[in-house]
């Protein structure tokens, strides 16, 4: 089966506009993740907007280890856990664009799973590519370009679905970042300089647009490539993650579960 | 260990066994025993860490973080749980094979993404040694 035929088996459904807080995000993922491995709800492409800024780390990693919790504070950053693996980031209203992709798993069928990160992301590095940016994918799970590096993605198989999210650069302030989210000496052994590892390229310096109009070129791309409806979180998904919240992303027990 | 009286407040620098001391208590440590750390970053993979403490010649406590890609998320305790009890001299080569045993016991499919049990392994001795 040929890649886009693979996407058109399914009738997709977007999901953009509201903005929510950073525990949200996350219970927003585990719920919508949850319901399309149900057959609840069809499978779903959500762009985020974000209420508040903050440092979002990855399932297995140390919370003291990556972030300087002090900092984060003083710079009124969240410190969020979300439920997939990878590194820790730090995303700030209209500073990023953030996205989420709700899947069977037949979708990526017979794909390893680092064959399955290029495939779910390459709809948007064609759409990069076509707003002139020489971008590429750069295994396992980054979206990178001759300028530097624009974003990365991470997945979870849960609940008989398959979550895939990517956070791109728009405008990162780059003198934030490395006060908040401390980067091992270790964990560029293998990149070379420093300078060049830490070097990041936003969409906004690459493209002189403006944040909306590179999401909405986004989406269609999506919608022209695999096929795309417009949809709504439904008043019990957003019912369902406030209570997840409350009990599990917006609690220290979660986001401090590797302290 | 038997819980101690709590220094009134952290000893003045220079005085190194009584600073000791008082780091092991705020650790909830038993004296002799020193939390330990190692990392190893997969070429073209991602990072691991490693942190233990050695009590009598064996690992303890282990646990392993890192921006590394896991399915399912609860095989994390099943890789830390493999070295748990490990000689502390253990190879490498004895270390990953006990986690690659482990995971191998598993039912159902995991899947390491961006490291292996053998960077774990290189971790834990990088912490050990």
């Amino acid at each position: 089966m040929s890649e886009l035929a693979r996407w058109r088996k399914y009738r997709w459904q977007l999901i953009y506009g509201e903005a929510f807080d950073p525990a949200m995000q996350m219970a927003l993922d585990e719920v919508l993740t949850y319901r399309v491995g149900r057959g609840e709800r069809p499978p779903t492409l959500r762009f985020w907007e974000w209420t508040a800024p903050a440092v979002v780390i990855g399932r297995f990693q140390s919370l003291r280890n990556e972030v300087d919790l002090e900092e984060a504070n003083r710079y009124g950053i969240t410190v969020v856990r979300r439920i997939t693996g990878g590194g820790a980031m730090l995303t700030e209203p209209g500073r990023v664009i953030t996205y989420s992709i709700y899947a069977p798993p037949e979708l990526v069928a017979g794909m390893s799973f680092q064959e399955s990160y290029a495939f779910l992301d390459a709809w948007v590095v064609e759409a990069l590519r076509a707003l002139g940016i020489d971008a590429w994918y750069q295994p396992i799970n980054d979206i990178t370009s001759a300028n530097g590096k624009i974003g990365g993605a991470a997945q979870a198989r849960r609940h008989g679905a398959v979550l895939h999210h990517t956070t791109m650069a728009y405008d990162i302030d780059p003198e934030k970042v490395p006060r908040v989210i401390r980067i091992g000496r270790e964990k560029l052994s293998d990149k070379g300089v420093r300078s060049a590892e830490r070097r990041v390229a936003p969409l906004r310096q690459q493209t002189n647009l403006p944040r909306e109009t590179i999401q909405e070129f986004l989406i269609r791309t999506f919608a022209e490539r695999h096929g795309l409806e417009e949809g709504a979180l439904r008043p019990d998904e957003i019912d369902e993650a406030r209570e997840l919240v409350r009990t599990k992303f917006g609690t220290w027990e979660w986001t401090a579960i590797l302290p | 260990m038997q819980l101690q009286a709590l220094p009134r407040k952290p000893p003045a620098l220079g005085t190194l066994d009584a600073t000791l001391e008082w780091k092991q208590f705020a650790l909830r440590r038993a004296p002799g025993s020193e939390r330990m750390h190692g990392e190893y970053k997969t070429p073209g993979g991602k990072l691991v860490q490693v942190d233990l403490d050695v009590v009598d010649g064996h690992l303890r406590n282990v646990r392993v973080t890192g921006d590394f890609f896991l399915e399912p998320p609860e095989a994390l305790d099943v890789i830390a749980g493999a070295l748990e009890g490990a000689p502390a001299d253990a190879s490498e080569e004895e270390l990953a094979h006990r986690i690659a045993q482990a995971l191998e016991r598993l039912a159902g499919r995991v899947e390491l993404l961006g490291f292996s049990p053998e960077a774990v392994a290189r971790a834990a001795r990088r912490a050990i040694s």
